[in-house]
């Protein structure tokens, strides 16, 4: 059932649509604070309520904020922490086993053998691949989900179901009901931040950090790590601040004594407000991403030095000073555009998977050292993975290629009150699909909000008649297991 | 299904809307403080396990009192004859056994469940748990939206004076008895601007206005109202709305997001039914079945583009279960745009909530069964009449020769390429949208570079091809059907298309009507099974109870601001109960009458209702604070689109005399465009002339808004949008402020008052503020102005580049954005 | 009162009979000058969870230029759980006013001026488990003050004084406590090949009987080593926690394979037509030894 009718929740009608009071948006309804708020006094003067105001979660929160690695793409979880003993030396072997990606359904495939060797590192002799030798060494901290499942194995519903819970499109993402949810503790920078790849975007663009039927407060926004970080930030061409600084104080005078004599109008002062907010994001955003205040030893640690790893190292050195300046939700992606340009390895295997594990395997790392080191690591709960697995056998006669695999693959979670050094549920013998205790996305869903101190079954927001939650209407439990 | 569902609808069936089933149920006093306090704690903290139905957690139903007396696999939980010995009390102060189990609730909660255990733990009646579909009876056909229209007698009132037309006495009456009075009438300018606004959705120009103030006569605002109705520009206002309904967008987002072919001739269409001022019934009844009526010609055709505008996703998972979501959207716009029901949720089980038991959703799905899956090729039909079709044209048999010898040359290229392609361009290939970026990147590997430039000219002749299509092959997106037999539909057990259940023929609501919708018998031949027009006749009659109600409440939320129905396409049990249910009735069979959208207009904005001021007063505020009885009127704030078609006129930069045709591509910056899969794709800018015409031309790209319409709450184009937000967020005040646009018509607007106002910063200030704010400026105001001029030269600005950031401060107006 | 975050909260009368402004009911209880003096110097107090009466206080955000002084606010407090002080200019004397927070479970002073003497003012906070110390003046003097704090287990003293003895030490007196100093990165990845220094343990074998294997369970993830020691081919099942069979494979007689598994599971060896020869119940162990013994000894 696609999202119905974007009308919004009942109490949403009575204060927003076109009614002078309720401008401030339906993010305010949430809980009975907005009718306190709203009240207007007699002089008609409503304080400007931000609709991302913080509140209170449903339980104690064991994170604050949230950092998704999209693998964009979908890494093979066979080659890279998943570790198939029984597929060496079975190369090119043809073999009984049913897999459905982007070229159909098939029941039998010649085995592609992991073209990596898999070692034991860390207390818990988790075994990684050679396409991690830094973030191998950060495997005491991190849980590993062996059995995720999901229900597309095409890019463009996958990436839907990933961020949104959903294969169709038109729902919220998970940064918005994030947002949502808790609000945000700094009003001077966005609450729901996405960091794309230089190549591009990712298949279905700004679907993926949409706000959905939910209100344009809770939208992604998108934060360059070099030049201007958000859009439209910086003043235009040859306005100084001080002349902007005249143009804003003229404009307020002008705007409060228009605003005198229509006392009925709550969003006049809201409108005044945004501007002041405005004003302080120009300084607030461009300070975040000066990482000229970083040492060298933390760029070298983020990997900066390299050209290979600078720009994620670049972006996830900014999603750590986002989470030190309170930003909810940092999204990055890893890969872009098609093809080998994201972990989509159709073609080569080694060459796709060696490009961009090399990008990234550092700068995790790093992110999560200096994370800990920071006592950062256990507010701040780090998700890696991407929309969907790959295939123990290849795609075409000829190559290494995997097709796409969203009956089992592998992803991980750290910090923010997640278990470390742990494996939970696992593959068949293969990596064709999940075999010990199958999660799907709604569970990492259920498990990220729960982390962050909502509880997934009560969050939900009124839409086309029914309270939508991310987790669907069925609702899903966390997964207990890598919970501390 | 969340439990809660059936208590909150039963809740609000029962408890406040009594006159909505026609009868006054009686409520004891347990129950109330059951209702409003202990509800809402068992429900936050109880019933996820012991709510009932699948819900019994140790056998435990606390949702009715029964329940609670029997107890649960380890006793009683309630002791009536002495409260206080109760293991439920027990177990809430973290006893032996602690619930709940997550963590202690806080004091005031278990004060308020220990009170409620000592009166007895009254449930209300409202908590009956219904089991099994909805009721469909007399009772449920009671319901205010469902009863059929009847004629009813004007109220009473004592100012009779005040009212112009019998809209006026509705509301006065409402007004007087809750000792309420209406605001004053609104000034002269704010009236101009309010209908100008509401009507053609751009602002009054300073001669329209000075005209308006001088004219003394009676009728001088009935003239206006005549003027703006029969301007072209009302058809392109009030299309944006019907757009928003239909979740109107011209592609089909999921990965491709490839265009809609010629979609952009349903929008002209609607644009122009409204211009037309097409009757409602007929407007209906092309959109559902334009190509089964008596007549078909080329503007019915195009209407069924209606069924093609939803998402479509061209590389499903599960080709059954796409089909199936496929007439899914169609049946939820159409249940909701049309009739105000959300008969969706009704695909998987019984409706939850309304009178709608699943098999009402298969029976109306079975009109729409006939239809063929979206594809483009299985959507394009030539729309040139049948007569012109058949004669031989030879510009058709030209056209159609070179097209196919362009073509045959790409082909011979693209074979030579294809077999020995690697990896993920295989598949990537098949689609021809993406086969010259994959040329593209071979060339020189696959393909020599010479191939490689001669194939992209190729591309190229085909696209001066296409755009010179002879007129008569003029093709649009419309409605094709399998055949003159549909096919069969079957109820799907929880929508699933695998678990077909009972078979169902085609049939209207039942909760609606009992007319049995008798199917045509249809030619051999026919290209449809004309089902969709017995649909639309239903829809369209003056009887149905609905179609009316529904269309007259969004005429008058499309001029207040919000309906008489606050929920404009849920008119079940969970939307807003009305306000004014005589008023939304009357409107609804005088629209009946007629079906002419003007006439209601006329109607609606010339009473002393929609005259009144937007004023605050201290006592409609203490009475009525959320303005339900409509004691003001309220002020709004432009939409997104007459955001931007006002700072293109007021600059005097708006295109406004090319009407109709293909879209437009505005200029979007490259920051955005970094976020495409491929930047840039699909988005190829148009020249400034035709970038700067009105914003209801502007491409609709799912995958990628124009950021300065979407800031500012454009409708989402998933699902259908009966009503938007109105949000204020700092990124809109960076938009106006820094955004490339804002200051690029800056510009234009300073040069143009530079050439009419000439040097003297004084007059300059006055004509901004007189195009911005449509009145006469303060001396204040003016002197403000110069002020801030003056101050920016003294910094060393440039006088031009004073009178710009001028120009941008007066778009950057609360006044600008906000009507009275 | 409940807080209840969906907007479809029960229908509208109910609603309106309880209105009561955000503020003023959420932070009651907390004196109100003491409210105002934070929000002034652009402090927040909160409530860590829903209708909840602990509080969490946070200076590092807007709140920057607090002072010694201003501390005396967060003092007339109650409740206080959490305080975050990262990047403000208090100093050691300030940390006076914390004395009696108890309450207290979390703290960062993280990147502040403060040194040992006063981290002497947080001996009494017993409830304390998050400590924030890095990039801060404390020595190991510091950490025998911490000596008492039974509950502590998260403390961060990267960038300080602090030497391996008075770590060592402090580890002694608490030692659930985890110290993070300077955590880095190898630069030569360094694998720890981890030689299976215990051998395999071998597993009990639990012959068939008529009273059915349990159900597997949760466990830590280890390698078990099936062994056929008899003459027959065997079948191996992985009995999941629902209870159904799952088929690995078969191993011929003499054959030996390595499963990956979890501790608590149960693995059932039948033979070539799925007759129950017995179970294993797998150990926490790295490498476990499943040999299945022959029948007829």
């Amino acid at each position: 059932m696609q999202g119905d009718f974007c009308g919004r929740t009942r109490r949403e009608f009575l204060w927003e649509s076109g009614c002078g009071f309720g401008a401030v948006a339906l993010s305010a309804l949430l809980g009975d604070d907005f009718f306190g708020s709203q009240q207007v006094r007699a002089d008609g003067v409503t304080p400007f309520r931000n609709p991302l105001a913080p509140r209170p979660p449903h339980f104690e929160p064991k994170a604050r904020s949230v950092i998704f690695l999209f693998m964009y793409g979908g890494p093979s979880h066979i080659d890279t922490f998943d570790y198939k003993p029984t597929m060496y030396g079975r190369d090119n072997q043809t073999v009984e086993v049913r897999t459905f990606g982007r070229g159909g359904h098939r029941n039998q495939g010649r085995i592609v053998e992991p073209r990596w060797r898999f070692r034991q590192y860390g207390e818990c002799g988790k075994r990684v691949s050679d396409l991690f030798p830094y973030l191998a060494q950060r495997v005491d901290d991190i849980a590993f989900l062996h059995s995720m499942t999901a229900d597309s194995p095409i890019h463009g519903s996958a990436m839907l179901m990933m961020n949104s819970g959903r294969i169709l499109s038109g729902h919220p993402a998970l940064g918005s009901w994030v947002n949502y949810g808790l609000g945000t503790v700094n009003q001077d920078l966005p609450g729901f931040v996405v960091m794309l790849d230089p190549r591009g975007g990712p298949i279905s663009g700004a679907r993926n950090w949409t706000s959905g039927y939910m209100p344009a407060y809770f939208e992604g926004t998108v934060m360059r790590s070099q030049g201007t970080p958000i859009l439209n930030l910086n003043r235009p061409g040859g306005v100084s601040a001080t002349s902007q600084r005249q143009v804003l104080d003229a404009l307020r005078d002008y705007n409060e004594a228009h605003g005198m004599t229509r006392a009925g109008n709550s969003a006049l002062n809201a409108r005044i407000a945004s501007y002041e907010l405005a004003y302080r994001m120009q300084s607030s955003a461009p300070e975040a991403v000066d990482l000229t205040q970083e040492t060298n030893e933390t760029r070298q640690l983020y990997g900066m030095d390299e050209g290979r790893s600078e720009a994620f190292g670049r972006q996830c050195l900014l999603a750590r000073r986002l989470v030190e300046r309170g930003v909810r939700c940092i999204q990055i992606y890893s890969g872009g555009n098609h093809n080998d340009a994201n972990w989509d390895a159709h073609g080569d295997l080694a060459h796709n998977h060696n490009l961009h594990a090399g990008e990234t395997d550092k700068p995790i790392a790093g992110l999560l050292t200096d994370l800990k080191r920071r006592g950062l690591l256990d507010s701040t709960l780090v998700v890696w993975g991407g929309e969907f697995g790959r295939q123990p056998t290849a795609e075409y006669a000829r190559g290494t290629g995997r097709d796409h695999n969203s009956y089992g693959f592998t992803m991980w979670l750290a910090g923010g009150g997640i278990r470390g050094g742990v494996s939970v549920g696992s593959t068949d013998e293969l990596g064709s699909a999940a075999a010990e205790r199958p999660f799907h996305v709604k569970h990492l869903h259920a498990t990220i909000l729960h982390q962050l101190g909502l509880d997934p079954n009560r969050l939900s927001y009124f839409h086309g008649g029914l309270d939508q939650k991310l987790v669907g209407v069925e609702g899903a439990e966390p997964i207990r297991e890598i919970i501390a | 299904m969340h439990l809660r569902r059936y208590f909150l609808a039963i809740l609000i069936a029962s408890f406040e809307l009594s006159f909505a089933f026609g009868q006054e149920p009686s409520q004891a006093e347990g129950s109330k403080f059951f209702d409003s306090q202990i509800k809402p704690i068992l429900e936050a903290h109880c019933f996820s396990c012991h709510g009932g139905g699948k819900r019994l957690r140790g056998e435990l139903d606390l949702t009715t009192h029964a329940g609670l007396v029997k107890g649960g696999e380890n006793g009683k939980v309630i002791d009536l004859k002495t409260p206080g010995k109760s293991r439920l009390l027990v177990a809430i102060n973290h006893g032996e056994i602690k619930m709940p189990p997550r963590g202690k609730l806080p004091q005031a909660q278990i004060d308020l469940l220990t009170k409620w255990v000592d009166m007895g733990a009254p449930y209300s009646a409202s908590t009956v748990v219904r089991h099994g579909p909805p009721k469909v009876d007399d009772r449920a056909k009671s319901w205010w939206a469902f009863r059929p229209l009847k004629q009813l007698d004007l109220p009473k009132v004592a100012d009779e004076k005040w009212v112009r037309n019998p809209i006026d006495a509705f509301i006065l009456a409402k007004l007087e008895s809750r000792g309420l009075k209406p605001a004053p009438p609104v000034d002269k300018e704010a009236l101009l601007r309010r209908v100008t606004y509401d009507l053609i959705g751009l602002p009054p120009t300073p001669d329209e206005v000075k005209g308006f103030l001088a004219d003394k006569s009676l009728d001088a605002y009935e003239k206006v109202v005549a003027r703006l109705l029969n301007s072209p520009h009302y058809g392109e206002r009030w299309a944006r709305h019907w757009l928003d309904l239909v979740r109107y967008a011209e592609t089909d987002s999921f990965e491709r997001d490839n265009p809609k072919p010629f979609v952009w001739r349903y929008r002209d269409y609607v644009i122009r039914s409204f211009n037309e001022d097409k009757p409602y019934p007929q407007f209906i009844r092309e959109q559902l079945a334009g190509d089964e009526l008596d007549k078909v010609t080329a503007d019915s055709l195009i209407a069924t583009g209606y069924y093609r505008l939803g998402p479509w996703d061209d590389e499903p998972v599960d080709k059954a279960l796409a089909y199936y979501d496929g007439l899914d959207d169609i049946v939820t716009t159409t249940g909701q745009v049309f009739l105000g029901l959300t008969i969706s949720c009704a695909r998987c089980h019984d409706h939850k909530i309304d009178p709608m038991p699943q098999k009402d959703y298969y029976r109306f799905l079975a009109f729409f069964h006939g239809i063929r899956h979206y594809g483009a090729a299985a959507s394009l039909r030539p729309v040139a009449l049948p007569e012109d079709l058949t004669k031989q044209n030879p510009k058709v048999s030209e056209y159609k020769r070179s097209v196919a010898e362009v073509e045959k040359q790409m082909q011979a290229i693209e074979e030579k390429v294809a077999p020995r392609l690697q990896g993920g361009e295989i598949d990537d290939f098949k689609f021809p949208t993406n086969r010259l970026d994959i040329l593209r990147k071979n060339a020189g590997k696959l393909l020599s570079l010479e191939d490689f430039n001669r194939y992209q000219t190729l591309v190229e002749s085909l696209e001066k091809l296409e755009k010179s299509r002879p007129t008569v092959m003029a093709q649009a997106l419309c409605v094709n059907e399998v055949g003159p037999k549909a096919q069969d539909t079957f109820i799907l057990v929880r929508g699933s298309p695998k678990a077909k259940g009972e078979r169902v023929e085609p049939g209207f609501p039942s909760v609606l009507t009992d007319i049995k919708a008798n199917l045509p018998d249809v030619p051999k031949d026919a290209k449809s099974s004309h089902r969709r027009r017995v649909l639309a006749d239903w829809i369209a009659s003056k009887e149905n109870p609905l179609t009316w109600r529904v269309a007259a409440n969004r005429l008058w939320q499309y001029h207040f601001g919000r309906g008489l129905v606050r929920s404009s396409s849920d008119f079940g049990y969970q939307g807003t109960p009305p306000t004014h249910l005589e008023l939304l009735d009357w409107l609804a069979i005088r629209f009946a009458e007629s079906g002419r959208f003007k006439e209601m207009h006329r109607l609606i904005v010339l009473s002393s209702t929609y005259r009144m001021s937007s004023k605050s007063s201290e006592n409609g505020v203490a009475k009525d604070a959320e303005n339900d009885l409509f004691w003001r009127f309220d002020p709004r704030r432009l939409a997104a689109e007459e955001i931007r078609d006002s700072i293109l006129a007021v600059s005097g930069n708006i295109n406004l005399t090319k009407m109709y045709g293909p879209s437009i591509y505005p200029k979007i910056s490259k920051d955005v465009l970094a976020g495409q899969s491929q930047p840039g794709r699909g988005w190829k800018v148009s020249p400034p002339e035709e970038a700067a015409r009105r914003s209801v031309y502007v491409h609709l790209k799912r995958s990628l808004q124009v950021p300065f319409l979407s800031v500012f709450d454009a409708a989402d184009t998933d699902a259908t949008c009966p009503v938007r937000f109105a949000t204020t967020q700092p990124t809109q005040a960076l938009s106006m402020l820094n955004g490339e646009f804002a200051n690029e018509q800056a510009e234009i607007f300073a040069a143009d008052v530079r050439k009419k106002a000439g040097d003297l910063a004084k007059d300059q200030v006055r004509l901004i503020l007189w195009r911005a704010c449509q009145r006469e400026p303060s001396a204040r105001e003016i002197e403000r102005g110069v002020r801030l001029i003056n101050d920016l030269a003294a910094d060393g600005v440039a006088r031009p580049d004073a009178l710009r950031l001028y120009c941008l401060l007066a778009l950057n107006l609360n006044e600008f954005v906000y009507l009275d | 009162m409940y807080r209840y975050l969906t907007p479809a909260a029960p229908a509208i009368p109910i609603l309106l009979l309880v209105v009561v402004s955000f503020d003023s009911r959420l932070q009651a209880g907390q004196s109100a000058d003491a409210l105002a003096a934070i929000k002034k110097l652009g402090g927040s107090v909160r409530p860590l969870r829903d209708n909840a009466n602990e509080w969490e206080v946070e200076f590092h955000l807007q709140g920057r230029a607090l002072t010694d002084k201003g501390l005396a606010s967060v003092a007339a407090l109650n409740n206080v759980v959490s305080l975050n002080l990262r990047d403000t200019k208090i100093t050691s004397a300030g940390l006076l006013h914390l004395k009696n927070l108890t309450t207290l479970r979390s703290l960062h002073l993280e990147r502040t001026q403060v040194g040992d003497d006063g981290i002497t003012n947080l001996a009494g906070l017993v409830n304390l488990e998050y400590l924030n110390l890095y990039g801060t003046n404390v020595t190991d003097k510091s950490l025998e003050h911490l000596t008492r704090l039974k509950k502590l287990n998260r403390l961060y003293v990267w960038e300080t004084k602090v030497t391996d003895a008075g770590v060592a030490k402090l580890a002694k007196a608490l030692p659930e406590l985890r110290i993070v100093r300077s955590v880095d990165l190898a630069k030569l990845p360094a694998a720890t090949v981890k030689t299976a220094s215990k051998a395999p343990v071998p597993q009990k074998w639990i012959a068939a009987s008529d009273e059915k294997p349990p159900k597997s369970k949760l466990g830590v993830n280890i390698t078990v080593i099936f062994e056929n020691k008899t003459s027959i081919p065997v079948k191996l099942f992985w009995i999941s926690y629902g209870g159904e069979l799952k088929q690995y494979g078969e191993l011929a007689p003499g054959a030996m394979r390595r499963q990956n598994s979890y501790s608590q599971a149960t693995w059932l060896i039948t033979d070539g037509n799925d007759k129950p020869l017995g179970y294993f119940i797998t150990t926490a162990d790295q490498e476990a030894l499943a040999a299945i013994p022959d029948r007829k000894k």
